[in-house]
């Protein structure tokens, strides 16, 4: 019995949000939003600004309430409530934190907020200034720290109290290549542990390197869902062979010449390569330029993350 | 609960790092009430040499001698005998009141009550200080009561210039017949009167114990004596100690509103910061997140009026009524934990919040009482401060300081100030709970 009910509560999503509608005025915020998250699986939200990504964050976390649809976390609708809000942590885009205190300090105060009392408190406070590689900085002032520690700190705030769902909103923005990657390194723990993680961004590699699924949303609505290389293959495009070479190529070689550059645009390059014998020695450059993410958010939405 | 306090305990440490915020808290009033304190030292007692004045006797007769005499016997006035030019000179300056200059001839006619045309004393006045040269006009009219006086104990003066006056009515054709017939029957009487004192005088001569009955029995045209009009009947001592007394209260007021700005612009910059979000999205309730702000403000203002009040009695201030002072204390806290809330709805910035605040604040110390005291308010400003909280926390702690009210008495201004305090909380409340929406 017991078993049935786990794995029940295993295939349940973590989040769930269905046909959710939000409206300010006559501008519609997000507009009949559909999806789910498992859980243990990242979920990348993309779209460019003002697409619909910040308030579907504030009404999965129960800071807004939506006009029409509902929200589920880990099985219930109740999603401001105390246990629901205690299974979510957040670390907002804003470094939320509090200059005049020190980091420990910080975290303290968040901790006693989840109910974290006494020995707890203290083991918890240790492991998120280890995870965010801030001991020895632990009693200085937040005033002090660099951009990327603050934002480092700022992460460890929303994992003080285990929760089971994390919502990192632009963890990395404006910060260094080390604490960047100290960031991708806690993500990962996060991800082994089995922890759902959503995450917003404006780096494309960022979501490829990361995510197990990506959501790309613009003017309030989903346009895609999916794993990246499934969404690359379905609307990714071609790849592009590009060979730059002095004498014409064989009439044999697929592809056009223009007396200096040849070009050719095939789903399939090293497949084209081996059936058409196309030497590589031949020219002096040749590169192949397959779709990635930004090609998909630009052929779904017609711009690029960062308009 | 927990989290109430947790929030409230994590803002008194931010207020703790935060020396200007501390500066205006606790530093602010501190000098304030010292200042004004100093200022009214000489509230409870006289004042000796408060107000300095020239005098230029062009008279040099006996009578201007024995004015000037009244005048440096009076210990509200410092008098420096000067030039007409030196005078002019030290009132342009602004180092003296103004001057009296007693004219030529002045003597002759001074104190004699039926002289209808007297030589009249000139007061030169700094224009700027008409409240003060006021006093002065009180000064000399009491200098000169003394003066009418000096003459009724001098027989022999007065009854010469009586001798001189009855000639000069038989000579005047002008007046009417029955006019100078009432006013010779006085002078007259006045004549009879001296001779029946140079009658008692010599009597008494003889017998070893002679005198002048008008000055031995220290006759006087009008006797004023001074009491502490706060003072009951079935009290014991002053009840204002000392100028502490009067400017704590005003001072304390200053660190209270100074609690209320800083805390309405730290609920603002939690929303400017981030931090609200998190608070949002954490297991502690909105109105957990209001009411620790509320308490943090609440415990603020209290150490304010915990450490003035410390140190108005480190320096001598001593409260009538220590129960009614913490009950006050514990009033004005609420009150201004309200127009915390209130002052934090007037913007959305730190900016707008911080300036607002304080700008409402200046109105309030103004027409409450806290940068002028109510007494020296003009009449306008008074009815106009019945709506200045201010007014009434500094009523209430006044109350309990020096006023000597009974507890069915300060019940009126707590009941004002809690309304208030309510009133804001639930505007400030309500713009709250409308900005998270």
């Amino acid at each position: 019995m017991a078993d049935s009910k786990g794995a029940s509560m295993n295939k349940q999503p973590m989040v769930r949000a269905s046909d959710v509608r939000k409206s300010y005025g006559d501008h519609v915020a997000v507009d009949g939003l559909s999806l789910d998250v498992p859980q243990g699986k990242t979920l990348g939200l993309l779209g460019p600004n003002g697409a619909g990504k910040t308030t579907t964050l504030h009404m999965l976390i129960g800071l807004l309430q939506p006009d029409a649809g509902q929200i589920s976390i880990a099985g219930s609708t109740h999603v401001d409530s105390t246990d629901v809000r205690s299974l979510v942590g957040i670390a907002p885009q804003s470094l939320s934190l509090y200059d005049e205190l020190t980091a420990e300090e910080n975290l303290k105060f968040f901790g006693r907020l989840y109910n974290l009392r006494g020995a707890l408190l203290q083991e918890r406070v240790d492991w998120a200034l280890d995870f965010s590689n801030l001991q020895d900085r632990r009693r200085h002032r937040v005033q002090t720290y660099s951009g990327g520690m603050k934002r480092r700190l700022n992460f460890a705030c929303a994992l003080l109290h285990e929760p089971k769902l994390v919502l990192l909103d632009e963890p990395t923005v404006g910060v260094d290549p080390q604490s960047r990657n100290h960031i991708f390194e806690g993500i990962r723990k996060l991800q082994d542990a089995g922890l759902t993680i959503i995450y917003t961004t404006h780096y494309m590699e960022e979501a490829q390197r990361l995510c197990d699924l990506v959501a790309i949303i613009d003017h309030g609505k989903l346009l895609e869902l999916g794993t990246v290389p499934d969404l690359i293959r379905r609307h990714g495009g071609i790849s592009v062979l590009t060979g730059h070479c002095s004498v014409a190529p064989p009439d044999s070689w697929p592809g056009v010449w223009d007396g200096q550059v040849w070009r050719l645009e095939t789903a399939t390059p090293l497949e084209t390569l081996y059936q058409h014998s196309i030497q590589t020695t031949y020219f002096t450059r040749l590169q192949i330029e397959q779709p990635d993410l930004e090609s998909v958010f630009l052929r779904l939405t017609g711009r690029s993350l960062r308009d | 609960m927990g989290n109430i306090i947790t929030i409230a305990w994590k803002d008194l440490i931010l207020l703790s790092r935060d020396r200007m915020a501390m500066f205006f808290l606790l530093a602010f009033p501190v000098l304030m009430g010292v200042l004004f304190g100093l200022m009214y030292q000489g509230t409870s007692q006289p004042k000796p040499g408060g107000l300095v004045v020239a005098v230029i006797d062009e008279d040099q007769s006996k009578m201007s001698e024995a004015l000037i005499n009244h005048l440096v016997a009076n210990e509200s006035l410092k008098v420096e005998r000067l030039g007409m030019e030196a005078a002019q000179e030290r009132i342009r300056k602004g180092q003296i009141v103004g001057m009296v200059v007693i004219p030529a001839g002045y003597g002759a006619t001074a104190g004699v009550f039926w002289e209808n045309d007297p030589v009249p004393l000139k007061v030169g006045r700094d224009p700027s200080r008409s409240a003060e040269a006021a006093m002065l006009d009180g000064f000399l009219m009491e200098a000169s009561g003394k003066l009418m006086a000096d003459r009724f104990q001098d027989t022999d003066q007065i009854r010469s210039l009586l001798d001189k006056q009855k000639i000069a009515l038989q000579q005047d054709e002008s007046m009417n017949p029955l006019n100078k017939m009432v006013v010779g029957q006085l002078f007259s009487s006045l004549d009879g009167l001296f001779n029946d004192l140079d009658e008692v005088s010599k009597l008494e001569d003889k017998e070893g114990a002679g005198g002048n009955p008008l000055r031995d029995n220290g006759f006087q045209f009008a006797k004023i004596e001074s009491f502490d009009a706060f003072q009951k009947p079935t009290n014991k001592g002053p009840t204002i100690r000392s100028g502490w007394d009067i400017s704590f209260p005003q001072s304390i007021l200053w660190g209270v509103m100074g609690s209320a700005a800083g805390f309405a612009i730290s609920l603002v910059r939690e929303r400017s910061r981030g931090t609200l979000l998190r608070l949002q999205t954490s297991p502690a309730r909105p109105w957990q997140v209001i009411l620790g702000k509320g308490l943090g403000c609440f415990l603020a203002t209290m150490l304010v009026l915990v450490v003035m009040v410390a140190l108005g009695l480190a320096l001598g201030m001593r409260p009538q009524s220590p129960v009614l002072l913490a009950g006050s204390a514990v009033v004005v806290a609420l009150c201004f934990v309200g127009i915390m809330m209130a002052m934090s709805s007037l913007g959305t910035t730190e900016e707008g919040v911080g300036g607002a605040g304080w700008a409402i604040n200046m109105v309030m110390a103004m027409f409450g009482g806290a940068m002028m005291p109510l007494a020296f308010m003009p009449s306008f400003m008074k009815t106009a401060s019945d709506f200045s909280p201010v007014k009434w926390a500094i009523v209430s702690l006044e109350a309990a300081i020096w006023r000597n009210y009974t507890l069915g008495e300060i019940l009126g201004p707590w009941a004002i100030l809690l309304a208030i305090g309510a009133t804001g909380f639930a505007v400030g409340l309500y713009f709250f709970q409308r900005n998270l929406r």
